[in-house]
């Protein structure tokens, strides 16, 4: 049976990802570091395997076979240890081998005349150009500063200028040699601005990935409090001797629907908080938990504005926060809850006002309900919270959503904008 | 002292001084009877009933009925719904006059009425006033506010509810109530919030008495619109009728 080409597609594609050093490579300020040591290693494996295939005839050519035996043998062997040194470090910011590896490069550069005949300075016979170009990669990668990478590929410019100039009559020969030299300061130049880069973006991805989980530990602990916080209040009413029957029975339900909201929460499947409906629905799905207040809930004007579900689930915590306040300092004989909207423009306005005990806001600190289950809460998705309160006066909690475009033509039936409260209360603004 | 008047015996009702609201009580619990009579000091209670066909029978002469919605059969035990023409109206689930039917023989009888109740489902509340209420108080409403809503149905004038007063603002979007002035608007929207008049008279800068009666006007209108459309058209409004898309009993 043939399998569907997307399939072998997929598997191909899989074998790739798990062959590829890229794939491998994490992306983060370590895998950047090792990106730059494959790299640097790479380069010196090419560099070994150029100097193998040449090695035989350059030999034969060589005026001093033995010592360019030696120098290759020298060279394999510094790269042999470097190698071991930076994939056991996973590094290549090893100033002492670095420098090591520069001076041998110049060392390498100043024996050219030694094991090759002028005529062959410039060709693959004199290999130390091109083994020396790795020298001041590791210079512009491994080094600290700047100054001590222009030092490095100063000195191998230096080494090959000062071996190859002398041999150089010709205009061709030294336009050659002087094109040459400038490689030592691109590849020092380029690998260090590779390199600095790479390891910033390592950089700015490990910070990245610290406040993302740093903001999803804090997400994580605001969901328990949330979560927990309205709970608390429940337990903390349960735990009195609560003699009115009303307030028993609603707060034996809240605490079946808590349970159940702690038992989804728990088992990752959300807290059970509403879905995606009217801002109306959100509403009274809040208010339902509390038949034992004096409540009175109007949302008929604001059952014509679809909200989601992330609004739905603001609205409704808040709500139940703010009734949660209410049952537990108001003391009231009357708490209205009341829902408006302009589903043609997406201005909505929902208030929650008792007529309780009141507070000074001024001197009052905001819990975490009204500070942050509200507050903030609301901020998220651009809604306004204004506080009105005064001792003896009750307590008002008005939600503001804006308007987000002003329809072509406002229909005869859409609200008046509430004039802003200019009462004995005093108003502030949440979040 | 008002004494109430007992099942089978004829109400005694009392004389008071002119310019004091009279008040007459229709409620099957004698303990309500009682506290209303004692309680509402601020009124004179001159008769209290058990039942409707009581008030009926008697016919006293009282500035406002504060009438209880729900008077179960219990309260006709020993009596007999005498004098009650057919015209009135008997609720036919217990065959006496209870809830609209109640409501509306009490108004047709000349009185103006108070629903007194712990009846909260705002349609039910509102066919009350479509039935000729002039006010409807709870029963969980501090003392004061009964006796200023029993003055204020004296004077004339109509009392809702908060509940039926966000009613009133939604008929009123919907465009179906009758033209209201800005002032009005405003005291509408402050009383279904649940701002209280001295709130809202302080922010339009009005005395609180004349807020009270903007609001009292848009009560008038709003019993208006209800005497003169069923509750079918309510629902409509509401989007709630059968079928509609706010109807939530189709999914149930």
């Amino acid at each position: 049976m043939n399998r569907p080409f997307a399939e072998r597609a997929h598997t191909a594609a899989g074998v790739w990802d798990a062959l590829s050093p890229n794939r491998r490579l994490a992306t983060t300020s370590a895998g950047a570091e090792m990106a730059l040591v494959a790299g640097f290693l790479g380069l010196r494996t090419v560099n070994v395997l150029q100097l193998a295939a040449s090695q035989p005839t350059g030999l034969a050519e060589s005026p001093h076979p033995v010592l360019d035996a030696l120098m290759v043998a020298a060279f394999l062997a510094e790269t042999l240890g470097l190698a071991i040194v930076t994939l056991r470090r996973s590094s290549i910011r090893l100033p002492r081998l670095i420098w090591a590896d520069v001076a041998l490069g110049c060392l390498l550069l100043l024996g050219q005349t030694l094991i090759s005949d002028s005529d062959h300075m410039v060709s693959w016979n004199a290999w130390g150009y091109a083994v020396t170009l790795s020298c001041a990669l590791a210079a512009g990668i491994g080094l600290r500063r700047p100054a001590e990478t222009a030092l490095g590929a100063g000195a191998l410019m230096a080494c090959y200028l000062l071996v190859t100039l002398p041999m150089s009559g010709s205009h061709e020969e030294l336009s050659t040699v002087g094109t040459n030299s400038l490689a030592y300061v691109a590849f020092a130049g380029l690998g260090r601005a590779m390199a600095g880069y790479l390891r910033r973006l390592g950089s700015d991805a490990d910070e990245a990935r610290q406040r993302v989980t740093l903001l999803a530990v804090n997400a994580e602990t605001e969901r328990h409090r949330g979560l927990l916080h309205d709970q608390a209040t429940i337990l903390s009413l349960l735990s009195r001797d609560v003699t009115d029957a009303r307030l028993q029975a609603a707060l034996r339900r809240q605490a079946a629907v808590g349970a159940t909201r702690i038992a989804a929460f728990m088992s990752g499947m959300g807290d059970g908080s509403p879905g995606a409906g009217t801002l109306g629905a959100a509403v009274r799905s809040a208010v339902v938990q509390f038949s034992d207040l004096p409540l009175t809930c109007t949302v008929d004007l604001a059952e014509g504005l679809g909200v989601t579900h992330p609004v739905a689930e603001a609205v409704h915590g808040a709500v139940t926060t703010l009734l949660h306040n209410v049952r537990r300092h108001a003391g009231p004989a009357s708490c209205v809850v009341h829902a408006d909207a302009d589903p043609a423009t997406g201005w909505w306005e929902v208030q929650v006002r008792d007529d309780g005990r009141g507070f000074t806001p001024e001197t009052t600190p905001r819990g975490y309900g009204l500070g942050s289950q509200v507050g903030a809460a609301m901020t998220q998705i651009g809604v306004r919270v204004a506080l009105s309160s005064a001792p003896g006066e009750g307590t008002m909690v008005t939600l503001t959503h804006p308007a987000l475009e002003q329809p072509a033509e406002r229909p005869r039936a859409t609200p008046e904008k509430p004039r802003r409260r200019s009462s004995v209360n005093t108003s502030t603004m949440i979040g | 002292v008002t004494r109430q008047a007992l099942d089978g015996e004829e109400p005694e009702i009392t004389r008071t001084p002119q310019g004091r609201v009279t008040v007459a009580s229709v409620d099957d619990d004698t303990l309500i009877r009682e506290g209303v009579a004692r309680l509402l000091t601020g009124l004179d209670v001159v008769a209290t009933f058990p039942r409707v066909e009581a008030l009926l029978d008697a016919l006293p002469v009282v500035d406002v009925v504060l009438l209880d919605l729900s008077i179960p059969a219990a309260a006709m035990v020993g009596s007999a719904s005498k004098g009650v023409s057919s015209s009135q109206g008997v609720s036919s689930s217990t065959g006496v006059l209870q809830g609209v039917c109640g409501v509306a023989a009490v108004a047709q009888a000349g009185y103006r009425v108070l629903i007194y109740t712990n009846e909260y489902r705002r349609e039910v509340l509102a066919g009350c006033l479509a039935a000729g209420a002039h006010g409807v108080v709870h029963k969980s409403e501090p003392l004061p506010a009964i006796v200023a809503a029993a003055r204020a149905v004296a004077d004339g004038q109509f009392v809702v509810t908060t509940a039926l007063t966000g009613l009133a603002e939604v008929v009123q979007r919907r465009g179906s109530l009758a033209r209201l002035s800005p002032r009005q608007l405003e005291v509408l929207r402050g009383r279904a919030r649940g701002e209280p008049f001295k709130s809202i008279a302080a922010r339009l800068h009005i005395a609180p008495k004349t807020a009270e009666e903007y609001m009292s006007e848009v009560n008038r209108r709003f019993a208006e619109y209800l005497r003169d459309h069923s509750a079918a058209d309510l629902e409509r409004l509401l989007g709630v009728g059968p079928g509609d898309l706010l109807d939530r009993s189709s999914t149930d």
